[in-house]
């Protein structure tokens, strides 16, 4: 009898222990429930909550609405078959609108946050804010910041740039020459008062955009700009994830920063 | 007693006392203050607001008051809630803030304690932890009395309130000058008779420009006023000040209408134009922001500039004792622009302007001569 009694015991547990793994190991085919996605496919409509004061990715003056960001959402808007309606709202509020239900979206030159995973879901980058090795067109001495021992770096005093920089100045011998701005680091690398510049990568795709003459060689940090959806909508995810794939692989997000750099 | 009795629990008792004697051996503090250190710097008023009000592990308490002593700042100014420490009427725990005291005046730093954050026993259901009745004013004299006896002879500051010229902080309810004045004389009476020594310092207040009758504030200048008129001047030794500089740089002239770092200035002439000009003054908030993106910040270089030019900016102003610039450092990063006034991160990482400031407390000039930029 307590052999009968010890043994339904084990099949419980193990039962018990099934269904937990069942639980978190779902098959593939498993149906999960976007409402969020199924609201966006029934209504025809996804609403993108976006801080519009941040050119090249945002924008909405008396030119109107414009940026970056905007072509991407409304590429998106296509990718999805939706229309894209766009929600302007300060940068500090945008995470509380997504919560709040207010937007099913965030594009809005966003960057990564780890400590807000549990409430949202990031997509893949689609672009990178981090700093960046910049040196002259003809340049082919410094590929990397390998490179930079003995030489002349410029770099925007205080910001992100100047910190790698002193960091770097730690493990060789560089010389580091501080500027007021990431435009007047650049003017200077052009000019030749240094031979390369730490900037973050928006002020160098704006500069080589408008003045020519440098390229990139490193991305020397990682800011990883990405959308954000609610936590509980991984349809929409998926598909957002699915579009910069193939955004990527088309050379689309490519043709945007050009357009906007 | 019989033999098996004792080889049963005989050898249960020696290891019991074994396990007693290991205990007692072997955990030992893994942080101590250590020894009694000195702030080397230049610039004797230079300060900082630290934030260690929720930082829970020793180490890092510890090792952010090192680096405010190796920057070069001899003051502090910390928050301590009230209703951390007294979370059931007349019933203290004063275990963090002991640690916090103990290694700044180890660092050899000077603590201005902030004391604000009304208990829920302290205050009706439904409001929040600024919301302090009348009634309840003695209630918080009493804390007053507790920490100023807690903390005599290792903290001599003592900031009553904070901002009371806004709504959220005082309840949500209109802003109440004579109300504050009245709160401000009790805790007066009660930090003096607990310590003798401690300087009181009236509240700062938040930097605006509202008129009378706004929902949300009242300007800074009016609200002061509005507090002499209540015969505020017997209870304060100091006014603790409020002075952000937002875009503007620190030598940039004052006015009424507008919020800049020499607003001080503003505040130090009411003071005078009430006979109390000859009290001190010390800017327990201020600095600058560099966000990339919040219509209030400057780029990171004229962070730098402008903080150093406002440290030695203060050395002009004899009736200042000190300047305490928003935030060293914060426990954990707020992922906003709040983490754009700090000068280390909170992985420890010491951002361009610590350096910079370093140097300044150092001796350095380049930042006041204008030569530390190229162009």
């Amino acid at each position: 009898m307590a052999l009968r009694r010890r043994w339904l015991t084990y099949m419980a547990l193990f039962a018990l222990v099934a269904l937990g793994l069942l639980f978190l190991f779902r098959l593939p085919g498993g149906e999960v429930r976007d409402k969020i996605w199924e609201r966006i496919e029934g209504q025809g409509v996804v609403r993108v909550g976006m801080d519009a004061s941040y050119l090249p990715f945002e924008l909405w003056d008396e030119v109107g609405l414009r940026g970056y960001d905007v072509d991407l959402a409304l590429a998106l808007g296509r990718e999805l078959g939706v229309e894209v309606d766009f929600e302007n709202i300060s940068f500090d509020g945008l995470y509380d609108a997504l919560k709040a239900g207010w937007v099913d979206i965030i594009i809005s030159a966003l960057p990564y946050d780890p400590l807000l995973t549990q409430d949202v879901a990031y997509s893949y980058s689609y672009f990178d804010a981090g700093q960046v090795l910049v040196v002259r067109e003809e340049e082919r001495a410094i590929t990397r910041v390998e490179d930079l021992n003995r030489r002349r770096v410029g770099l925007e005093l205080g910001s992100m740039g100047d910190l790698e920089a002193r960091r770097l100045e730690q493990r060789m011998a560089l010389e580091r020459r501080g500027y007021l701005g990431p435009r007047e680091v650049l003017e200077a690398l052009r000019e030749g008062e240094v031979d390369a510049g730490i900037v973050d990568a928006i002020s160098a795709y704006l500069f080589m955009g408008e003045e020519g003459g440098l390229r990139i060689v490193q991305q020397i940090t990682e800011e990883p700009y990405v959308i954000a959806v609610p936590i509980k909508a991984p349809n929409l995810l998926e598909k957002v994830n699915e579009a910069i794939i193939r955004w990527r692989e088309t050379g689309f997000l490519e043709e945007l920063r050009e357009k906007w750099f | 007693m019989n033999e098996p009795y004792l080889r049963r629990y005989g050898s249960r008792a020696l290891l019991l006392l074994l396990v007693i004697l290991i205990a007692g051996v072997l955990p030992k503090p893994l942080v101590t203050v250590g020894p009694q250190q000195r702030v080397e710097t230049v610039n004797p008023k230079m300060g900082v607001h630290t934030r260690l009000t929720d930082e829970v592990e020793e180490w890092k308490i510890k090792r952010t008051l090192e680096l405010v002593r190796a920057m070069g700042a001899p003051w502090v100014v910390e928050y301590f809630p009230w209703a951390y420490y007294e979370p059931i009427k007349g019933q203290f725990d004063w275990a963090h803030a002991d640690l916090v005291v103990d290694h700044a005046n180890a660092q050899g730093l000077t603590v201005i304690a902030r004391i604000d954050f009304v208990p829920q026993w302290a205050r009706p259901k439904n409001t929040t932890n600024s919301y302090l009745s009348r009634e309840r004013y003695q209630d918080f004299g009493d804390f007053v009395y507790a920490f100023a006896s807690r903390f005599r002879g290792r903290i001599n500051y003592l900031i009553i309130w904070n901002e009371p010229n806004l709504s959220s902080a005082w309840g949500f309810r209109p802003v109440d000058p004579k109300g504050y004045t009245e709160l401000l004389k009790i805790a007066y009476g009660r930090a003096k008779y607990a310590n003798p020594d401690i300087q009181v310092l009236a509240a700062g207040l938040a930097p605006n420009v509202a008129d009378e009758g706004d929902e949300f504030a009242l300007s800074d200048l009016t609200f002061l006023q509005r507090m002499y008129d209540a015969g505020a001047k017997e209870y304060f030794d100091i006014l603790a000040v409020h002075a952000y500089g937002n875009v503007f740089p620190p030598d940039d002239p004052p006015a009424r209408d507008k919020i800049n770092f020499a607003r001080t200035e503003l505040i130090h002439e009411l003071m005078a134009q009430n006979g109390d000009g000859d009290k001190k003054i010390i800017v327990t908030e201020g600095g600058w922001n560099d966000h990339p993106r919040w219509t209030k910040a400057v780029p990171p270089s004229q962070r730098i500039a402008y903080t150093i030019q406002a440290y030695e900016k203060v050395l002009e102003w004899d009736w200042c004792l000190a300047v305490a610039f928003w935030a060293f450092r914060t426990p954990w990063p707020q992922r906003n622009f709040r983490d754009y006034f700090s000068f280390v991160t909170p992985e420890f990482i010491l951002k361009p302007i610590y350096e910079e400031v370093q140097a300044y407390a150092q001796g350095a000039t380049d930042w006041l001569e204008g030569t530390a930029v190229e162009r």
